[in-house]
């Protein structure tokens, strides 16, 4: 009953700070986000799920409700938490809560709506990460959606429509494809439920039929191409990240954590829920141009951040290279490949949340993002810029924060994988890291370094508003030095499809 | 006795009759009068085929179609009355406040 | 307790009459409020009736000698037209507050819902047609209600010339299958048609009855009238029409076609009807789609994508295949889409109908910033509109669902794919309305908007009902489920 809860007090915060008045709304919303983060902490310490939730596993906190029958399929309330699960909640209730408290000061209007939108979101984003059925999986998913689309449309930059309405049709048309795909699956084959580990079960077995004019092979291959599309548009591989730029610049900061942290992580979350685990076949025999792909995002990403003047827009670039490792690591289907995908979605969304209000708290206090026009900013603000320094660092994969460790993994399980010319595709997918890291370090010596320069006179905000930074600094060191905090649930979960499918390391 | 076909094509020319009063007229009382023809041409084939099966209840319908006829009618006079005081003309195709 | 048959049909009719009385016994009153509670109170009350009729699970009555048929389908659709009529009822409290004669507005309201109630019921071709007309005549006179607006007028003109043209239409094919058959009674025409030695003259008759349906339901090729109608006819009535009439004729055409026209002895014919509505499935929903993406203006966007959403319905006559189980499954998704967009599209139009009191407009731009001066109603109508897209936030996408998978489950996969791109197509625009509300150049800000109790409360118990059938879908399915079930095996 645990996620139920979680879900119940969620969306119930979401409607009582919706009616309450502007003035209270971001004190109540930040009280009312602590009890989905105390509970998911408590979620963490009282996890007791076993194995892969689609392998047979015992999740933790399951409840099977049957919901709804259509057309002879049972469609369930099914929800649990597994150890590829459950990282992902605690890290969607600790950025929301960062967000609500970073909104502080940031949004004068429509205050209650922002807010409400915010818990909103957490919600559907709790349910996405828990739901094992895949239509609640589905509704959840959606339901993500519609508030992220107003938080951009509503509070955004000079140029929020064109991006939220960019962000909106993207995803659409990606949620279309995929939820097609996955139906078509369904009906060819003769499970009669919508529950993951059944369709996983099915397909692992080879009992799909031909259906729609197409075999069965060329069935199973259209559902997973339509799902990967689907979830390469949500987590921004390129070609499919146009989006991301215009969504995160536009954003404003709190939602661009959000957004940045865990809406994108729902994409590289499903990837490895649907695309790995439901067919280990495919992601063997494709598993090179997948890779490919991957290492394609990378060096993509990163080479365009290179190009960019705008200091939010650079980050946002840089979060593309990093959705690359987690495909690297998804595709590699070895447990450090794996593990380390998941953990990298972790340590991604804790970093790139620091530096995203990092920058922010530099654009608050000069009005400008642009590099070009800022210099020798440590002096002035020297809370922001350690902030700026550490989170940058920990991007870069300094050891002992969680930037390294996820990288560290993947990098080790993508070596040992088994398709051919694994090891060349990674080792080029490593040069990404070096140009992320020119790109970072140009940027502080940019921002910080040298005299002082800025278009308007600084005016630094209270050193409060950094303090959610500084928690997620810390908890990246603490998850670099420890990494075992997460990576025994975690291994535990996906060690479960390894031994199915036989990978290495 | 007249085979049922005769009294089909005869009900057919008159439908026919009425549907092109129905295209071709844009007074509003032409066109309801085509259509009255259209429900006449229906009325001759209930009875001729109530006849034709030696059941009543061809003939039945027949009345209801007629009391309906003067049922819409009278609507249709209402509706047509209230169009021309607001348009000072019963042209069916001359209101185009609304883009068709 | 055993409620009579056609309780929720003598409820309807008599409240009519009911309204009619107290309005010749105190003819200079006001008693606006007075009217419209009897309304509702039929409406809910017949509703009720009908879902206790279903609950007493009596399977089929017939009455009448046969004339009418009370099963598990009439009380599903009259429950839907009980609730639209209500949500309307209490809509127009406020709606027609200022005009005159609205008793006869409130009685007309009730003899239409009596009316559709009735089609439900129909057992013959008989009754179908009287009860067809008692909606039709009813439904005329509600648009063209607003004598002293130009657009209420015009509409009701273009609705009324076109309904008689196609009421025309429909006698004569019925005067055509009596002619080939000799019967009215659709158990005695699912036998007389097997085998039947008029091929040509029943197979003209059969398609003048689509014709006939068409109009009803607003889909190709009798859509044409449905645009101007919605657009010129007070909000309320279009909300009446594009819901509780649009479910009527579906019913109705569903009865018909199930009950008297069995698809077996049609094939043997060689008249297999389901390949017509399939073809009119496809256009009308492509069309209804496509020329409500291209609308500036919102009441005439929300027309056409009713006309999109009987594309949708049609699903359930196109995709019917012969074996029980399929037909049950793709008719109830049907009939459970027609439960939920009789809700979700009334209080979309009870939404427009807020906004023309208010005064904002007419076109997306008029609508622009709503939801700073009215948060309540724009948040409404986002959930409203996102549902009829078929999104996950209200029943709109259960419905949608199990249509698709009805269609292919009967092997018209591309049938399916057709309405998934429509549905596709369909969130555009409806996005680009509530962009318009939420995210457009707020208008003056600060304005302070009249609160009418009764839309209000029409619109958010539409909403809230369209979230709950999201929750707990299982109510209508189940419903619709017995309501198919009793006309595919009967």
């Amino acid at each position: 009953m645990l996620v139920e809860a979680l879900l119940a007090v969620t969306f119930v915060a979401a409607f009582a700070v919706l009616l309450a008045p502007a003035r209270y709304a971001g004190r109540l919303a930040a009280v009312l986000s602590l009890l989905p983060l105390v509970g998911s902490l408590y979620a963490y310490t009282a996890f007791d799920g076993t194995g892969n939730a689609l392998l047979g596993g015992t999740p933790a906190f399951e409840t099977v409700v049957p919901w709804v029958d259509i057309g002879g399929y049972a469609i369930d309330w099914h929800v649990g938490l597994d150890g590829i699960s459950l990282p992902l909640v605690v890290l969607t209730a600790v950025l929301t809560t960062v967000a609500v408290v970073a909104a502080r000061g940031r949004i004068d209007e429509r205050r209650s709506l922002f807010y409400a939108l915010l818990l909103f979101t957490e919600a559907s984003l709790l349910g996405v990460f828990s739901a094992l059925d895949f239509f609640l999986w589905f509704v959840f998913w959606e339901f993500v959606l519609v508030p992220m689309y107003l938080l951009v449309a509503v509070y955004g930059g000079p140029r929020r429509r064109y991006a939220a309405i960019k962000f909106f049709v993207y995803t659409n048309v990606a949620s279309l494809v995929l939820f097609v795909g996955f139906v078509m699956l369904v009906v060819a084959t003769p499970v009669e439920s919508f529950g993951l580990a059944a369709v996983a079960e099915a397909v692992r077995s080879g009992a799909v039929t031909g259906a729609f004019g197409l075999s069965a092979g060329a069935l199973t291959g259209v559902a997973f191409l339509a799902l990967f599309f689907g979830f390469a548009v949500k987590s921004a591989f390129v070609p499919f990240h146009t989006w991301l730029p215009d969504a995160y610049t536009e954003a404003p900061t709190p939602v661009t954590v959000l957004l940045a942290g865990v809406v994108t992580k729902m994409g590289t979350y499903s990837l490895l829920r649907f695309n790995v685990t439901m067919f280990p076949d495919l992601i063997r025999q494709w598993a090179l141009p997948l890779a490919v792909l991957a290492a394609i995002t990378v060096l993509y990403g990163s080479l365009a951040a290179l190009a960019q003047r705008d200091a939010k827009r650079l980050v946002a670039y840089t979060s593309i290279p990093s959705m690359g490792f987690v495909l690297l690591g998804s595709v590699a289907a070895t447990n450090y490949g794996l593990a380390g995908a998941t953990f990298q979605m972790v340590s991604h969304g804790l970093l790139v949340s620091v530096l995203f209000l990092a920058v922010g708290s530099v654009e608050d206090a000069t009005g400008t993002r642009m590099i070009n026009k800022l210099s020798g900013l440590a002096d002035r603000l020297p809370v922001t810029a350690a902030v700026l320094v550490a989170g940058a660092f920990g991007y870069m994969g300094l050891p002992l924060m969680s930037g390294f460790a996820g990288e560290f993994f993947v990098f080790t399980g993508s070596f040992a994988a088994p398709y051919p010319h694994a090891r060349l595709v990674t080792a080029v997918a490593m040069f990404g890291i070096v140009v992320v890291a020119g790109y970072l370090l140009r940027l502080l010596q940019g921002v910080l370094m040298g005299p002082f320069e800025a278009p308007t006179a600084v005016t630094a905000r209270s050193r409060r508003d950094l303090a959610p930074a500084v928690v997620l600094v810390l908890l990246s060191i603490y998850l670099g030095v420890a990494p075992g905090a997460l990576m025994g649930t975690i291994q535990d979960a996906v060690g479960a499809f390894v031994a199915l499918i036989g990978g290495g390391l | 006795m007249v085979p049922l076909q005769y009294y089909l094509l005869f009900s057919a020319a008159m439908f026919c009759i009425g549907v092109f009063g129905v295209l071709a007229r844009r007074n509003a009382l032409v066109y309801l009068m085509s259509v009255e023809l259209m429900l006449n041409a229906a009325n001759v084939v209930f009875v001729a085929s109530s006849a034709h099966y030696g059941t009543i209840s061809g003939q039945v319908f027949s009345l209801f179609t007629m009391a309906l006829a003067a049922a819409e009618v009278a609507v249709g006079v209402g509706i047509v009355l209230v169009a021309y005081r607001n348009f000072k003309d019963i042209d069916i195709t001359n209101p185009t406040s609304m883009r068709w | 307790m055993a409620l009579p048959a056609l309780t929720p049909q003598y409820v309807l009719g008599l409240a009519a009459l009911l309204v009619l009385v107290v309005d010749a016994f105190t003819p200079t009153s006001r008693k606006n409020g007075l009217l419209a509670g009897l309304t509702a109170l039929a409406g809910v009350t017949s509703a009720g009736a009908a879902a206790w009729l279903y609950a007493g699970g009596a399977g089929r009555t017939t009455l009448f000698d046969g004339a009418l048929a009370v099963d598990a389908s009439t009380s599903f659709f009259t429950a839907v037209f009980g609730c639209v009529a209500a949500l309307v009822a209490v809509a127009s409290y406020d709606y027609v507050r200022e005009e005159p004669h609205q008793s006869a507005y409130y009685a007309l309201v009730l003899l239409a819902t009596a009316g559709m109630s009735v089609m439900a019921a129909a057992n013959s071709l008989v009754t179908a047609f009287l009860a067809l007309e008692l909606v039709s005549l009813p439904a005329y006179a509600l648009v063209a209600y607003l004598k002293r607006d130009a657009g209420s007028a015009e509409a009701g003109l273009k609705y009324f010339v076109v309904g008689a043209l196609s009421s025309a239409i429909l006698v004569y094919g019925i005067s055509l299958v009596y002619a080939a058959t000799g019967v009215f009674g659709f158990a005695a025409l699912a036998d007389a048609v097997a085998g039947n030695a008029h091929v040509t003259v029943l197979g003209a008759g059969v398609v003048m009855l689509i014709g006939g349906f068409a109009f009803k339901t607003a889909s190709v090729p009798f859509h044409f009238w449905a645009p101007e109608a919605y657009e010129g006819a007070p909000a309320p009535v279009s909300a009446f029409l594009s819901s509780a009439s649009k479910a009527a004729g579906f019913v109705l055409a569903f009865r018909v076609f199930l009950l008297a026209f069995p698809l077996a002895a049609f094939e043997a014919l060689g008249i297999p009807w389901t390949l017509v509505f399939a073809v009119l499935a496809v256009v009308t929903m492509t069309l209804g789609n496509v020329a409500a993406a291209t609308q500036t203006n919102v009441k005439r966007m929300l027309a056409y994508s009713s006309i999109g959403h009987a594309g949708y319905a049609l699903i359930g006559l196109a995709a019917l295949s012969g074996p029980t189980s399929s037909d049950v499954a793709v008719v109830g998704a049907s009939f459970s889409h027609l439960f939920v967009y009789g809700f979700t599209n009334t209080g979309a139009f009870l939404v427009v109908a807020l906004a023309e009191r208010w005064g904002v407009g007419r076109t997306f731009e008029d609508y622009a910033g709503l939801a700073r001066s009215a948060p309540v109603a724009s948040a409404v109508l986002a959930v409203l509109l996102f549902s009829l897209a078929g999104l996950p936030v209200g029943g709109g996408f259960w419905t949608k669902y199990a249509l698709f998978l009805g269609a292919v489950q009967s092997g018209l996969w591309w049938l399916a794919a057709v309405g998934v791109v429509n549905s596709a197509l369909s969130l555009f625009y409806y996005s680009r309305l509530v962009k318009a509300v939420w995210v457009d150049a707020p208008d003056e800000t600060g304005v302070a908007r009249e609160r009418p109790t009764g839309i209000y409360a029409a619109v958010v118990v539409a909403a809230v009902v369209t979230v709950a059938l999201l929750v707990a879908p299982d109510v209508v399915f189940s419903w619709a489920d017995a309501a198919a079930r009793a006309l595919v095996s009967a």
